[in-house]
């Protein structure tokens, strides 16, 4: 079940990216955070979701682009390692979308305790 | 810990949104730059234009067609010339709209408005060039109709047509790194880019190595070494020899230094190239030549052309084809942002440039009421005021973050050096028309024709024109303005600014200009050496180091002995591993050699040296091992040889004769200039220092590449070719591009970042051929496959054959890979 809603956020996260932009992924991780609060490790797994959301969108374009080899010039470029685009690529929405859903699990939770 | 897990993890969100929309420290916005839809990912997945697309732009009087051809040509079909400068404008950007954007700036002397305060120190020398306020008044200068204007405007309207529909995923890389977003392309931009260009080619001025050398050996002997008049002639202009002419007569012995100008000395820059003609050769290094029909094989004109600028990824050139049926058909490569072909072909002509190297440049001591903060200058007993230009430098944000003041005379802007205030006048920061002049001359049919349509605005920076046509005419002429001063005197002295009289009197008239038309040598060649021979027209055009007479001696050595060119051959000279610097000087060594030798005092690897010398073709292919030997001698032999430039207590000569100086210093065995200074005991000879020049080369090889062997001493190992990305980004640039060639032949560019800009090679008759090729690619997407792909034909020497179809119709659907159709609309 866990697996499964990963990959739906995933998912969201990459088709929101390319039709909105970046910062619908800190909304969809916070929407995700809400919603599945009752669920374990609600902040790790949006995390997981933003960093798969992205990762996984570069590697399907990755087939009929030189992803890899770009990014490898990119850290050069940027007096970086060769790896460190990608891992910043990955890092970013995970830490938009992790955070936010944790903040929006953890307000869920207490209205629901207040609640009953 | 509740509390204060929730306020760490709103810190963190917070700070990670923060990072995306604002950035952090050096960073741009986060967002933006990652995304992997939009963000720098985004060049990779926009490497290659879509096989369709449509766009509009304002004011377009009809539709315009590009074809992109295999090569990522474009192939602008359009009905006028506004429209075609539209989508010229249009199509450039498309491939390089960040190089537009960063070479204007760099003319404009606005970097620091793209990459922030980093860039003000080289905003700062455009701007006391005077060259910003030269754009503007050449633009205000020219006509609202006439062509220069239109096709700026035009050109802009294209660039910005691109620019208004540009897409997130389409920006360049480069302002994604930068935070930035393309600032609209203004049509004065032609001009900072032309005034860029001028600036690289025609800013010579010797007159401070020259008066420095004056205060360390006397006039007579700094005029000797660092004359007008080369010591080896081999013209732009035939002079009827059927050799290079070489003088060996003595040179005058090392004067008494002039304590006067001595005090000068710590405000003369320092000459740190290892010779005076390494810093010229790396940049100035452009050939073109023509052979007539009677020495060619198939019995056709052809062209070659190859000049020579920095190597940077994007180049420079971006190649094109402009089409309007019935009136135009030019192909060639146009220097991006600037509105024109500046060479190419049409049906009937071809042509190509080299630097001319003329002094276009002059100094004047000013007599001013405040040599702190002047505001009036004297001329002719008459305080005139200075005119106060203010510089503002702002940042990236627009905020001013620098303001200087930048005084001007009626010569142009001033410098202060010392206590003297000094003005400039330079030929750049006058009114010229250029894009008029190309435009005339490409559609002329005959060469004759093609140069005096040149001739009539191209003034700066002075180009040596040559052009052959489909009848079989080959000509050539250095087009320019060259100022006449007065008493037809040099350009080497700073002269006095109090009087009128010192200014420059007119310009010569073109008939003066070096030239040849169907010359009975039955070819033209060009290499940046002197364009005349001063023996034929004695008239002051430039001094002797800012020519290069090797590559002029090395061509006209291979057309000479070849009555039968072919195109193929034509290509092959471009790369040609032959020096005739190597030829003189290589014997020079060894016969020096074998004499100290023979004297049984020889230095202990005089005799490892010699033999490796002695086995050296003299040719600069990429595995050879006697070529690094020999470059490292002929640094040696130019240290020792002119210490008498270097000042007391400093380590750096001060200014440097050139190789041709010391060619003609070969001829005279026992000249005072070749005692070394460092040794009281004893007067070194000539062959003391050339066979000392050697081992001492030698021994600095062995101490850096071990004993001679095939590899660690090949040529390709000891410097090769870089051409480095606009934002010097290592990534983006390529490096350790191993070549053919060496100083003094055709190709000098192994070990540096300037070299062969573009090739070309020409065949003219009822069809026209054509090949080339240039360092980089169309485009300007380091992620695209066109960037780099040209760059293996170039280290090669290779040419790809250019596809040039005549109409819309006649282009074959299997050479398309890309269209673009332009049609009026949208908003300006």
């Amino acid at each position: 079940m866990t697996i499964l809603r990963l990959v739906i956020l995933a998912v969201a996260v990459a088709l929101g990216t390319v039709l909105v932009a970046w910062w619908v992924v800190p909304i969809l991780g916070a929407v995700y955070g809400l919603l599945s609060r009752k669920s374990a490790s609600p902040g790790l797994v949006a995390a997981l979701g933003g960093a798969l959301g992205w990762g996984g969108y570069l590697a399907i374009v990755s087939f009929g682009a030189p992803v890899g080899e770009f990014g490898r010039q990119l850290g050069e470029a940027m007096q970086l390692p060769s790896w460190a685009p990608m891992a910043a690529t990955l890092l970013f929405p995970a830490l938009l979308a992790g955070p936010a859903a944790w903040l929006t699990a953890r307000v869920g939770s207490k209205t629901d305790t207040k609640r009953r | 810990m509740r509390p204060l897990g929730i306020l760490g993890a709103l810190a963190l969100l917070g700070a990670t949104l923060f990072a995306g929309f604002r950035g952090a420290g050096p960073l741009p916005p986060l967002g933006g730059l990652l995304d992997p839809a939009r963000g720098a990912w985004s060049a990779a997945t926009t490497g290659e234009h879509p096989r369709e697309a449509t766009a509009t732009i304002a004011g377009l009087r009809g539709p315009v067609e590009i074809r992109y051809d295999l090569r990522g040509v474009p192939h602008i079909f359009a009905q006028s010339e506004d429209d075609l400068f539209r989508g010229l404008g249009y199509a450039v950007a498309r491939d390089r709209l960040f190089q537009l954007e960063i070479q204007a700036r760099a003319g404009a002397g606005t970097l620091t408005e793209l990459v922030g305060a980093i860039a003000a120190p080289a905003d700062s020398e455009p701007r006391h060039l005077g060259l910003p306020r030269a754009a503007e008044r050449i633009w205000a200068s020219w006509p609202d109709t006439g062509v220069s204007r239109r096709f700026a405007v035009a050109y802009a309207d294209g660039v910005n047509a691109w620019i208004t529909g540009l897409r997130d995923e389409d920006l360049p890389v480069e302002y994604k790194l930068l935070g930035k977003r393309p600032a609209r392309w203004e049509p004065i931009n032609a001009l900072h880019l032309a005034g860029r260009m001028s600036w690289t080619l025609s800013y010579f001025h010797d007159e401070q190595q020259r008066l420095a050398a004056e205060g360390l050996v006397g006039r007579v002997a700094a005029h000797a070494l660092f004359p007008t008049a080369s010591p080896l002639q081999e013209p732009i202009q035939p002079n009827g020899q059927l050799a290079a002419r070489i003088d060996t007569s003595a040179l005058p012995a090392p004067g008494t230094p002039d304590s006067a100008i001595l005090a000068l000395l710590p405000w003369l820059p320092r000459d740190t190239a290892p010779d005076a003609d390494a810093a010229m050769a790396r940049i100035f290094a452009s050939n073109n030549w023509a052979v007539a029909p009677a020495r060619a094989a198939k019995g056709k004109a052809l062209l070659a052309g190859d000049p020579h600028l920095e190597l940077t990824l994007p180049s420079v050139w971006f190649e094109v084809h402009l089409v309007i049926p019935g009136k135009t058909d030019i192909y060639g490569v146009t220097i991006v942002g600037t509105p024109g072909v500046q060479i190419g072909f049409s049906r009937n002509v071809a042509w190509s440039m080299t630097n001319t190297g003329a002094d276009v440049v002059d100094f004047y001591r000013e007599t001013v009421d405040d040599h702190q903060r002047p505001t009036r200058y004297l001329l002719d007993e008459v305080w005139k005021d200075i005119e106060m230009r203010e510089e503002v430098y702002r940042d990236k944000a627009g905020r001013t973050i620098r303001t200087d003041t930048v005084r001007y005379t009626h010569r142009g802007p001033m410098r202060r050096m010392g206590s003297d205030w000094m003005s400039m006048r330079w030929t750049a920061l006058e009114p010229s028309n250029l894009v008029e002049a190309i435009w005339s001359a490409e559609h002329q049919t005959t060469a004759p024709a093609f140069l005096d349509a040149l001739a009539t605005g191209f003034f700066v920076p002075a180009q040596n024109a040559i052009v052959a046509d489909r009848s079989g005419n080959i000509g050539i002429r250095s087009t320019g303005h060259y100022p006449i001063r007065p008493d037809n005197g040099d350009g080497q002295v700073i002269r006095d600014g109090s009087v009128s009289s010192n200014d420059w009197q007119g310009f010569w008239p073109v008939s003066d200009y070096p030239q040849a038309m169907n010359p009975a040598q039955g070819y033209v060649a060009s290499a940046n050496q002197q364009p005349i021979d001063p023996a034929v027209q004695p008239r002051y055009l430039g001094y002797d180091r800012a020519y290069d007479p090797w590559r002029a001696a090395q061509i006209n050595r291979l057309l000479r002995a070849d009555s039968s060119v072919t195109a193929d051959e034509m290509r092959a000279f471009q790369t040609d591993p032959g020096s005739v610097r190597a030829d003189l000087f290589a014997g020079a060594f060894q016969r020096a050699s074998r004499h100290v030798l023979a004297s049984g005092q020889a230095p202990k690897s005089l005799r490892a040296a010699d033999s490796v010398l002695a086995g050296w073709d003299r040719r600069y292919t990429r595995d050879n091992t006697g070529s690094a030997l020999f470059e490292r001698a002929m640094r040696e032999l130019v240290r020792r040889t002119w210490d008498e430039f270097v000042p007391a207590k400093e380590k750096d000569r001060v200014a440097t004769p050139s190789s041709a100086v010391l060619l003609r210093l070969l001829g005279d065995s026992a000249s005072a200039w070749w005692d070394d200074r460092g040794t009281r005991d004893r007067v070194e000879q000539r062959d003391d220092i050339l066979a000392a020049s050697l081992a001492a080369g030698f021994d600095s090889l062995v101490a850096r590449a071990g004993p001679p062997s095939a590899t660690t001493w090949a040529w390709s190992s000891q410097g090769a070719a870089a051409a480095a990305h606009l934002l010097r980004m290592g990534g983006f640039s390529r490096r350790g591009i191993a070549i053919q060639g060496g100083p003094g032949t055709l190709n000098p560019s192994s070990g540096g970042q300037f070299g062969s800009s573009w090739r070309m090679v020409v065949e003219l008759g009822d069809e026209v051929s054509a090949s080339g090729t240039y360092p980089g690619g169309q485009s300007g997407n380091p992620a695209s496959k066109r960037y780099d792909d040209r760059l293996k034909y170039w280290q090669s020497g290779e040419l790809e054959t250019l596809y040039a179809p005549p109409s819309l119709e006649s282009v074959a659907p299997s050479q398309v890979r890309a269209a673009v159709t332009l049609r009026p609309g949208g908003a300006q």
